[in-house]
């Protein structure tokens, strides 16, 4: 069986088959959901925004025009409804405990024992500190960053997805990096590789 | 410091291998399986046509539109380095506003675009706010008054306040800070003033302004951080933030008195009593009111006016200066002149031969010459010295030939009244003359040159330039200089070679036609400037042309030099 695109899953949503669409959104709710969830730093409310990303992505399909491709289009939506989200909170969260991006660190630092605890500890806090450092950043270098350093989009999908040119998702990325290395030098921890 | 810190991967290395959120927050992993019942989630949501804001799942709706915008488009902000992140623990908060396309916030360590924005325009806000800082107590400002001319600014105008702030260009009105007249006196009559458009010029002349605050003496208590006589032409100025009157142009504050009975003329009789005699007023043809105290005069501009005559006093004395300078200069140089001159003629002159009106002169120089021939070669030196060291050929003449000049029956007189009766020669023409010889001696030999002898100017003047004729110029003169080194110079010059050849040259291109082939021609000038030969070599040479050419090549002439010749090779061509 031929795999689809997703151009093809998208025409065929077009003409009505929500099957195919049931299809893209398996394909892609996992990385909109982790893009998401370093926006929102909430795990319920990256699951919303990643319901009414393919919600409304299949009620506009009509105005999908298939200059760019589906994914980023995903994508945009996806940041929008984050920063909207993002921006009408009244609060956030803070602790180590609540941030669901410390999952997956929290879940390597308590692996086998056989690794080096005072190492794992250190990684832990390290993260961490980088998910303050990254909340420090502003939105449009946050969005930035997660999207080329943590999901692995190119600076020219990112320029999409975002509406930005490359030059300045690359300034952008380079920005953050600086500001995050200065964030985890004042911290006391020394990034390896990277130049002042 | 480095030492205490923790070794870590690199953040690109961290947030590239950032541990996958696959699991969940209590260790369990998210299968396929989950991810499938979260799709099939969003696809019954799809058909069953929910709106998340009906849910309430997503708090703000947001329209089409505004979801497919750029969410993070090309802003001002990018490109500009922001400060760093340097308080831990921060965690930005944002404002609940709709989503644009352009990022709203930089992070909030940092000196944003808007902050920086906001700096420059509280410059302008300070000097608004300096402005509207209340005057000392001891000035009253003045209040808004019936004024003829509607279109003065206010003091307010000039504050800008919010309702025009659109019309804002950033520039402090200081005209509108020009003196009122004051309403608020019962018995105040309206002022005819100007035109608004014509205030910039009444502010230069002085005219239609009312008095002074620096003519009435508590004028310069008013302020008492102004010295007194300084004036400020704003209110801003008053306050001392800043000084709007450049250094140059500060006037004193009182006019000179001798501009004092004009302005006074033209006062009404009933004027204003604190007005002194020596303060500057401009001829207004305006009723002031009587009632008005000087003190309620806002800062004035008088600045103006007595710029205006300050800097016309500073222009008149400079020129009287200059003038000065030039009339005493003047009588030194000419009178260093004719001394070199009356020298030059005495040594070459050895007697007057006629008496006439044309040899008046040889007898002024006769009468003004010194008794000590000895002497003239000083006045010589004095005349270079004089003219800066600058002596043309014909100031030039060898000692020997002072020294042979035959000594002069005059009466004696100083070297130093020698130059002045030899400027006044020049300058007035009527010299106090000596008595005629009572016979013209016959002519006598020159003492070198073989120049006529005779009375005539010119005749003198080509004795004193020395022979130009090369027929006097021996074999034995060409070997040598004919002139001491240093008194002229080594070799002509290039110009002066050049325009010589440049005024015979048209003569010798019409030697040759239009076939002729390009000839060269090396001419040998002598240390007199004559010219000794010509040479034609090229297609010229040993035609009928060639002859042409020497003798058109021939009469150049350039001034003479020490070098006992000087050669130079021209192109000759039709």
């Amino acid at each position: 069986m031929v795999k689809l695109t997703d151009r093809d899953l998208v025409d065929r949503a077009k003409g009505g088959d929500s099957a195919a669409f049931g299809q893209l959104v398996r394909r892609h709710q996992s990385r909109i959901q982790r893009l998401a969830l370093h926006l929102l730093r909430s795990r319920s409310e990256a699951e919303d925004v990643t319901q009414e990303t393919f919600i409304r992505a299949y009620r506009a399909i009509e105005r999908f025009d298939g200059r760019s491709e589906p994914y980023t289009w995903l994508y945009r939506i996806a940041v929008n409804l984050s920063l909207n989200t993002l921006r009408s909170r009244k609060s956030s969260r803070t602790t180590e405990a609540d941030d669901p991006r410390m999952a997956g660190v929290v879940e390597n630092a308590s692996g086998p024992p056989s690794q080096d605890p005072g190492g794992q500890a250190t990684r832990k806090e390290a993260y961490f500190a980088l998910c303050q450092g990254i909340d420090g950043l502003s939105e449009s270098l946050r969005a930035t960053l997660i999207l080329v350093c943590i999901d692995g989009r190119s600076h020219e999908e990112a320029a999409q997805i975002l509406g930005a040119p490359e030059g300045t998702i690359a300034w952008r990325v380079h920005e953050a990096r600086r500001k995050l290395r200065e964030y985890l030098e004042a911290r006391g921890f020394d990034p390896e590789g990277d130049v002042p | 410091m480095s030492g205490k810190l923790r070794k870590i991967p690199s953040v690109s290395e961290m947030l590239a291998h950032w541990p996958q959120e696959g699991s969940l927050a209590d260790g369990q992993e998210r299968s396929a399986l989950d991810w499938d019942e979260a799709a099939e989630t969003i696809q019954a949501r799809i058909e069953a046509g929910t709106k998340a804001d009906e849910t309430g799942e997503i708090s703000t709706y947001l329209t089409d539109e505004e979801i497919f915008s750029t969410p993070a488009g090309q802003t001002d902000k990018d490109g500009h380095n922001t400060g760093s992140l340097t308080e831990p623990g921060r965690v930005r908060q944002s404002a609940p506003v709709p989503v644009k396309s352009v990022a709203p916030e930089e992070s909030k360590m940092s000196l944003t675009h808007e902050q920086r924005e906001r700096d420059r325009k509280s410059l302008q806000d300070l000097a608004r706010l300096a402005q509207m800082t209340p005057a000392p107590s001891s000035v009253r400002m003045p209040v808004a008054a019936p004024v003829a001319s509607p279109s003065r600014p206010s003091a307010d105008d000039a504050m800008m306040p919010s309702s025009r702030k659109e019309e804002d260009s950033g520039l402090v009105n200081f005209a509108a800070f020009s003196p009122q007249p004051p309403a608020s006196a019962p018995n105040s009559a309206p002022i005819s003033q100007p035109p608004s458009s014509m205030r910039g010029m009444d502010q230069v002349m002085g005219a239609a302004m009312p008095m002074p605050v620096s003519s009435h003496p508590s004028a310069h208590s008013a302020h008492p951080s102004q010295p007194p006589g300084r004036i400020s032409s704003s209110m801003a100025a008053t306050a001392g933030l800043f000084d709007d009157e450049p250094l140059s142009g500060r006037p004193p504050s009182v006019a000179p008195p001798s501009m004092a009975p004009q302005f006074v003329a033209t006062l009404p009789s009933g004027g204003v009593p604190h007005i002194t005699a020596d303060s500057v007023r401009p001829p207004v043809s305006i009723a002031v009111p009587q009632s008005v105290h000087p003190s309620v005069h806002p800062q004035p501009t008088k600045k103006s006016g007595g710029a205006v005559v300050y800097m016309l006093g500073t222009v008149v004395a400079l020129a009287a200066v200059a003038a000065g300078g030039f009339f005493v200069v003047r009588p030194m140089v000419l009178k260093s002149r004719a001394a070199a001159t009356v020298a030059k003629v005495e040594t070459k002159v050895e007697a007057p031969t006629q008496v006439g009106p044309e040899t008046r002169w040889q007898d002024q120089i006769a009468a003004a010459k010194p008794a000590d021939p000895a002497a003239t070669p000083a006045a010589t030196d004095t005349a270079a010295d004089q003219t800066g060291g600058k002596v043309d050929e014909l100031d030039v003449k060898p000692q020997a030939k002072v020294a042979a000049a035959p000594a002069y029956a005059k009466k004696p007189s100083s070297p130093a009244k020698d130059n002045k009766n030899a400027a006044a020669f020049v300058l007035n023409d009527e010299p106090k003359v000596a008595p005629p010889p009572p016979a013209p001696p016959p002519p006598a030999p020159v003492a070198a040159g073989g120049a006529p002898s005779g009375g005539d100017l010119d005749k003198a003047i080509k004795t004193a330039a020395g022979p130009s004729d090369s027929t006097n110029v021996t074999p034995a003169d060409d070997k040598k200089p004919a002139f001491a080194a240093g008194t002229v110079p080594q070799r002509p010059s290039q110009g002066a070679v050049t325009g010589a050849i440049g005024a015979v040259l048209p003569n010798a291109r019409a030697c040759l036609s239009a076939d002729d082939a390009v000839s060269r021609a090396t001419i040998t000038f002598t240390s007199t400037g004559g010219v000794q030969s010509v040479s034609v070599h090229g297609g010229a040479a040993g035609k009928p042309a060639e002859q042409c050419i020497k003798g058109a090549l021939s009469s150049a002439k350039v001034p003479p030099f020490a070098e006992s010749t000087y050669t130079a090779n021209i192109t000759v061509r039709h």
